[in-house]
């Protein structure tokens, strides 16, 4: 009998010799926000998209409400440049009647440990009672330090600083009305894959929150208090939000 | 083990206290150039990060347990201990084709100083190890070799740098890797401490292996 055996191709060879990342799930695992009430130099890339609802609690002056977000990005942050779309509804007394859009330049930089900067224009568009709003332009950096390296859970500490104008503001420019600049940052570590704590200043009063993905989907949940000296008219309100993200 | 997890505490609590204090100072002295406004900042959503999302779109190499990988260190480390001793008691590796391929003691000896190096100058023995796979895939590829600390990051770039090099080779250099001793062991060793995450925490220390390292391969350019 003649028995012959077509020798391999260049493909079935590589394909034989292929180290299988078998650990890596196909889908990203979920993971808690690092910052509360402003932003951070992270967004979605083409492939990302996003969708949230926000809650928060009647303050001295103003009334239980909520707000509601989706984006999407363009680009890729890591090979050039990544840009994210939002919109946000930002009063649902009345819905979609106030709403914003948002556009954020972000750029990370793995070669620098993957510090992250990103420029943003909140309110690039805006409808109903944000026409009111002056607008928030914005800069900021983010940097990762794991607290706990090469462990499974290296306790990420996230760290972002920025400036920016608007919802940003200090009280005094609040109350002399101009849209002077201002600086802002978080402080958010994430204890447990699961679970991070933040603090943060959002250039006119403090912030406390947790946030939890406790589940494989990437659902996440943040709650926590805002201006917790009830140093603004506002005073302290309690601030609740869910953000789900996907990828096509 | 017990006593990392503890030595964590310090900066868990010191971090983000040391944060809120800061904040809190700027928001105590804040107000004295700074009256109180009428109007709230920061309430509108600005972004991802409004809504807590940003950490997803954080970049996801930057630790392995963004990525579902929860294998410890000693577990990568002990696996690739393992996988060595496997190898010196056979003198011997089998193929991707299924063929046995020996191996000399100089040869293992080479790969077992290079992955195993416990400090000191391993320059020579990474050399050496480069030298003997650019000669065992036929002399016209130059691969540099280096050796980082085991951990689930260092898997996924030592299984990328790998995966990469292996789709760079000419059709004779791939003949030639499946005919090499050198490279079906170093590739053995990283497919073994990838079958490891897959019983994450799974794996044990070999005895004497502890500070076995994951190879990084890429060709020189």
């Amino acid at each position: 009998m003649d028995e012959t055996f077509a020798p391999l191709t260049d493909s079935e060879i590589r394909e034989l010799l292929l180290i299988d990342p078998n650990f890596v799930p196909e889908a990203p695992r979920s993971s808690p926000g690092s910052s509360f009430l402003v932003p951070s130099a992270y967004g979605a890339d083409w492939g990302d998209a996003f969708v949230g609802l926000s809650g928060v609690t009647a303050g001295n002056q103003t009334d239980l409400d909520g707000s509601a977000s989706l984006g999407m990005g363009f680009g890729d942050a890591v090979d050039n440049i990544g840009v994210e779309v939002s919109v946000g509804i930002i009063s649902l007394n009345g819905f979609a009647d106030d709403g914003i859009v948002g556009f954020k330049l972000h750029k990370v930089f793995p070669e620098a440990n993957n510090l992250a900067v990103a420029l943003g224009w909140s309110n690039a568009a805006k409808w109903g009672d944000a026409r009111n709003s002056p607008d928030t332009f914005y800069g900021v950096v983010t940097q990762r330090f794991d607290l706990d390296p090469g462990e499974a859970n290296p306790v990420p500490l996230t760290v972002s600083l920025g400036a920016g104008t608007g919802s940003f503001r200090s009280r005094g420019a609040l109350l002399a009305g101009n849209n002077d600049l201002n600086f802002f940052g978080s402080v958010g570590v994430r204890v447990i894959p699961e679970l991070s704590v933040i603090s943060s200043w959002n250039g006119s009063s403090v912030g406390v929150a947790a946030s939890v993905a406790p589940f494989d989907i990437p659902l996440v949940m943040t709650a926590g208090f805002s201006d917790v000296m009830d140093s603004t008219v506002t005073g302290t309100r309690f601030n609740a939000s869910l953000g789900y993200s996907f990828s096509f | 083990m017990q006593t990392s997890k503890l030595a964590i505490l310090p900066s868990l609590i010191r971090f983000p206290m040391l944060a809120l204090f800061c904040l809190l100072l700027v928001d105590v002295t804040a107000p004295s150039k700074a009256s109180a406004g009428n109007v709230p900042a920061g309430d509108t959503a600005v972004d991802g990060a409004a809504i807590g999302v940003d950490g997803i779109f954080a970049p996801a190499e930057a630790d392995g347990a963004s990525c579902g990988v929860t294998v410890t260190p000693a577990a990568v480390s002990g696996s690739v201990s393992n996988s060595l001793l496997s190898l010196q008691r056979t003198q011997s590796i089998t193929s991707v084709t299924g063929a046995e391929l020996t191996m000399s003691p100089a040869q293992l000896s080479v790969i077992t100083a290079a992955v195993s190096a416990t400090g000191g100058d391993i320059q020579p023995a990474l050399t050496a190890l480069s030298n003997q796979l650019s000669a065992e895939l036929g002399g016209d590829v130059a691969v540099d070799v280096s050796v980082v600390s085991s951990s689930a990051n260092n898997l996924i770039s030592a299984i990328s740098a790998a995966n990469t090099l292996i789709n760079s080779l000419t059709s004779v250099q791939l003949e030639a890797a499946m005919e090499s001793p050198s490279f079906m062991a170093v590739r053995q060793v990283l497919a073994a401490a990838a079958d490891t995450t897959e019983n994450a925490e799974g794996g044990e220390v070999a005895e004497g292996g502890g500070n076995a390292g994951l190879p990084i391969l890429s060709l020189a350019r």
